[in-house]
């Protein structure tokens, strides 16, 4: 998988990883724990209170059911001894020593009402009250109503909660079963919910076993439908994180002993939680930027690793591509400058050999080119030498003459003071006194023209070009059947080359021996087309591509050969070559 | 690699937590030598067949409550409850059933009404009013067996046994039961009782000592017994009656001398270790025997019941009405150490 990468990349990106991976995990465990350690203190605080809570109850209703134990024993014993007035006088203490307690009054096993520590009327029926009713069904346990108006006595108007137990009293020395009624008012009950503080909108709401409404301390739950109730219905008994009116709350409903009931605490724990959710975006932030940072410093690392390499990489594709540019200067790790220094060395030694190469190359196209250049000469001048002699022979003196001094110009050109690069003027001026000298030699059987754009004048062209060509046009073009041949000579510029044009009117040559004789051309064959080879080379090694040979023919109409080479001015290369 | 990764964290994170498909055992409180024992046998027996781990709500219902909120949160497979406050498991039971976990309660019954709510909650136990006619058996034989001859116990010789009753938490079911059933049983064996005083004790030794002094003062020359609703409070009786000179060893045999005139006959219920110990060295003449082995072995073939769909019937013990399993009392009294009329 890291095989296609940079080292660079690899680098970055294993270190990355590392630190990536080890600070998602600190990150996420960290948070993991702070939630959970909030997460327990919320609900340990929360229990906490809601224990409080609880326990107060506790205490006020085990204060309620010992004073209401109290009574029951008394009962049965004042009963037995039938102190009535004593047992009413015991009731009425208990009343008045108590803050809330309305009123304690023993109803008999008819409903009838026994004692009261109350003077008020007692009302008819008391034995189809539910208070009542339940304390006989269940006899061994404590009765808790759900507040109402008082309804012992008649006319009643105080809101009580009737605690009943069933007790036994003697009545004519039988064992009987009444009901102990004790009323309490509600405002020990709410005075309770009210003393503990439960932060903003926190409320308590109790409920009995049929989940109805003992006592809500908020306003605004107070029947069945509301979202508080519906929450501690959902829970039953326990503790919860819940969000009411955007308010984060834990709830707690516990049960109360001895009075079915159960209290739901509703206790507003958003400073918790904005605090929690304050230090969890501070963790985030932290986190954030020590991926940045690290980041920032796995990019600069690399770099330091790779760029030096990447330099010297760089340099070494320059020199792929053909540039033996200057030396690489790397400063950085002992490895990698040290391989730079190997790598300047070869470079240094693949430049030496190439200079050599070069020089090399260039001595051994001289000396090619010097040859080449020479071995047009004997050659001619054994002909033309043969011509003069037979010329003489014949007393044609003029023509001796005539040829004597073309060849002197021939051969002034032909040395040009051993320049190789001449003017192209005097290269056309060497080919009319090479065609004067050849016209006599070969009995006036062709004649010739020149034909020279002025353009050509001021250009130079490599000498004795145009003589071996026009050679080759003499021999091979006419010398048998033709008996009127014609030479044309055309000199002139086009696409920014000059071009010599050598054109004779022999018996042509097909496709096929245009191809051989480039093929020839082209190599270092000697067997025939000396003169053309002989050209093309000079021209190829003088010139480079820029020069072409290019031959065209009409078999029994003509040959054209020509010259195509670029354009230079006489100033321009004299030392060349 | 994420998935391995999560796993690795999963298990770091929760391998700490691995109560789930336990068992539970929410005792009310574990200074009670009875709940004690009970609680004890239960882990032992129930340990054979499930774990199980034990909670004590040090009597109070609020953090029993927390313990099995805590509990049904943990995927149990049941839960075996001792209420602090039998009327106020209804939500328990409620919750427990929409968790779909099963409930044994054990020793307090709950309200028929609130056992109604599951079809998976029973009680284990034993029927207090039993102890309670047990109890007046053993105190008929105290007094010689003949409700018109009362014996030397009968120290004014009236032929009415005057006795102090030491009842347990007023309200508590078992109290009322046992201290009615005493009284009504030894009425319909014929006995005459006087019940000089009852005296609340909850249960507690500490109490029960506390208060006797008192009692003493005020009855000591009329008692001629003293009835408890449990061992625990009889012993704190008897702690109380050694300080203030009763129990003397007039043959210096290291028990006490039932025939002295010193010696008080006290009875208690539970049949505790410390009880029969001191039932030994004569100072308690009897007690009734709440049988906590069985109990335990009771409640442990009930939950193998539930979780394994064994047959109750296979074990000897019943399943009453579909949720109630009734655990006998026994009467235990050292009979050669009784007295002969």
């Amino acid at each position: 998988m890291f095989r296609r990468l940079s080292i660079g990349q690899g680098f970055f990106i294993a270190m990355m990883t590392v630190i990536t991976a080890t600070l998602v995990l600190a990150n996420f465990m960290y948070v993991t724990y702070f939630n959970n350690a909030t997460n327990d203190i919320i609900s340990t605080s929360s229990r906490e209170i809601n224990k409080q809570v609880i326990m107060n109850y506790e205490r006020y209703i085990d204060e309620v059911i010992s004073t209401a134990n109290y009574l029951a024993r008394q009962t049965i014993e004042l009963t037995e001894d039938g102190a009535l007035d004593e047992l009413e006088t015991l009731y009425r203490q208990s009343a008045e020593l108590s803050d809330d307690m309305s009123a304690a009054v023993l109803v008999g096993t008819d409903g009838g009402v026994l004692v009261s520590s109350d003077t008020r009327r007692a009302s008819s029926g008391l034995e189809t009250r539910s208070w009542f009713v339940n304390a006989r069904r269940d006899r061994d346990i404590f009765h808790f109503s759900a507040p109402h108006i008082q309804d012992v006595f008649e006319n009643g108007s105080v809101e009580v909660i009737t605690v009943t137990k069933s007790v036994d009293y003697i009545d004519d020395g039988v064992v009987r079963q009444g009901v102990l009624v004790i009323d309490l008012t509600t405002v020990n009950l709410i005075g309770l919910a009210q003393k503990t503080n439960l932060g903003e909108n926190g409320h308590i709401l109790i409920l009995n076993e049929s989940s109805d409404f003992i006592y809500a301390s908020s306003f605004q739950c107070n029947d069945a439908t509301c979202e508080s109730k519906t929450v501690v219905d959902d829970i039953i008994l326990g503790g919860r994180s819940v969000v009411l009116d955007d308010d984060h709350m834990y709830v707690n409903v516990n049960t109360l002993k001895h009075t079915r009931w159960r209290i739901a605490t509703f206790i507003n724990v958003n400073t918790v939680v904005a605090s929690r959710q304050e230090l969890t975006y501070v963790q985030y932030g932290i986190f954030t930027g020590a991926i940045i940072v690290s980041l920032m410093l796995g990019i600069v690392l690399s770099n330091s690793i790779t760029k030096p390499i990447s330099t010297l990489k760089d340099h070494m594709s320059k020199v792929e591509s053909g540039a033996l540019a200057g030396e690489v200067v790397i400063s950085g790790q002992k490895e990698i400058t040290s391989l730079a220094r190997t790598f300047n060395h070869m470079i240094a030694d693949i430049k030496g050999l190439m200079e050599r190469l070069v020089s090399e190359q260039k001595e051994k196209r001289k000396s090619e080119f010097l040859a080449l250049q020479t071995q047009i000469n004997p050659h001619f001048l054994y002909n033309t030498l043969d011509s003069i002699v037979w010329l003489a022979e014949n007393n044609r003196n003029a023509e001796v003459i005539e040829m004597v001094i073309a060849l002197s110009h021939f051969f002034r050109i032909s040395i040009s003071r051993g320049k190789n690069i001449i003017s192209a003027e005097d290269e056309l001026k060497h080919a009319n006194h090479y065609l004067s000298i050849q016209k006599i030699r070969y009995n006036r059987t062709f004649d010739y023209s020149l034909s020279i754009s002025p353009e050509v004048k001021g250009h130079t062209v490599v000498k004795l070009v145009l003589q071996p060509i026009i050679e080759n046009a003499i021999h091979h073009g006419m010398i048998s059947d033709h008996e009127s041949g014609q030479i044309d000579i055309r000199a002139y510029v086009k696409e920014g080359r000059l071009v010599f044009e050598v054109e004779n009117n022999g018996y042509g040559i097909t496709e096929d021996k245009i191809k051989e004789i480039r093929g020839s051309m082209t190599q270092e064959s000697k067997a025939n087309g000396f003169g053309l080879r002989n050209v093309y080379q000079r021209l190829k090694l003088y010139y480079g591509e820029e020069a072409d040979v290019i031959i065209t023919s009409e078999v029994d109409e003509m040959t054209n050969v020509k010259l195509v080479m670029p354009l230079r001015k006489e100033t321009e290369d004299e030392e060349t070559a | 690699m994420r998935k391995l990764l999560s796993l690795v964290l999963v298990v770091f994170l929760f391998g700490c937590e691995s109560a789930s498909g336990h068992v539970h055992l929410f005792i009310y409180n574990m200074e009670d030598p009875y709940i004690e024992v009970l609680a004890e046998e239960i882990m032992e027996l129930g340990s054979a067949h499930y774990g199980i781990t034990l909670h004590d709500a040090q009597n109070s219902q609020i953090i029993q409550n927390e313990m099995i909120e805590e509990a049904l949160g943990q995927n149990p497979r049941l839960l075996i409850i001792n209420p602090v406050d039998r009327l106020g498991v209804y939500p328990i039971i409620e919750k427990a059933k929409a968790a779909g976990v099963p409930l044994i309660f054990i020793n307090r019954e709950p309200l028929a009404r609130d056992l109604a709510i599951s079809d998976q909650a029973f009680y284990v136990g034993a029927r207090a009013e039993q102890s309670g006619i047990l109890q007046a058996e053993l105190v008929a034989q105290l007094f010689g067996g003949d409700p018109q001859a009362l014996n030397m116990h009968d120290k004014n010789g009236d032929n009415i046994i005057q006795a102090i009753i030491f009842k347990g938490e007023q309200g508590h079911q078992d109290a009322e039961l046992r201290t009615t059933y005493v009284v009504d049983e030894l009425g319909r064996l014929g006995y005459r009782l006087d019940v000089l005083t009852t005296e609340i004790a909850d249960w507690n030794r500490e109490v029960a000592y506390l208060a006797t002094p008192a009692l003493v003062d005020a009855y000591g020359e009329s008692v001629e017994v003293f009835m408890s609703n449990n061992d625990a409070m009889a012993l704190g009786i008897i702690d109380a009656l050694i300080e203030l000179g009763y129990f003397a060893d007039l043959d210096e045999n290291l028990n006490v001398d039932q025939t002295s005139s010193t010696w008080m006959p006290v009875l208690g219920i539970d049949g505790i270790e410390q009880a029969v110990s001191r039932m030994q060295s004569g100072h308690l003449y009897a007690t009734v025997l709440n049988d906590a082995l069985a109990q335990a072995e009771a409640t442990v073939e009930l939950s193998k019941t539930i979780l394994f769909g064994s047959i109750l019937g296979d074990s000897g013990y019943e399943l009453v009405d579909g949720r109630y399993v009734w655990v006998d009392y026994k009467k235990f009294v050292l009979d050669d150490e009784m007295p002969e009329n």
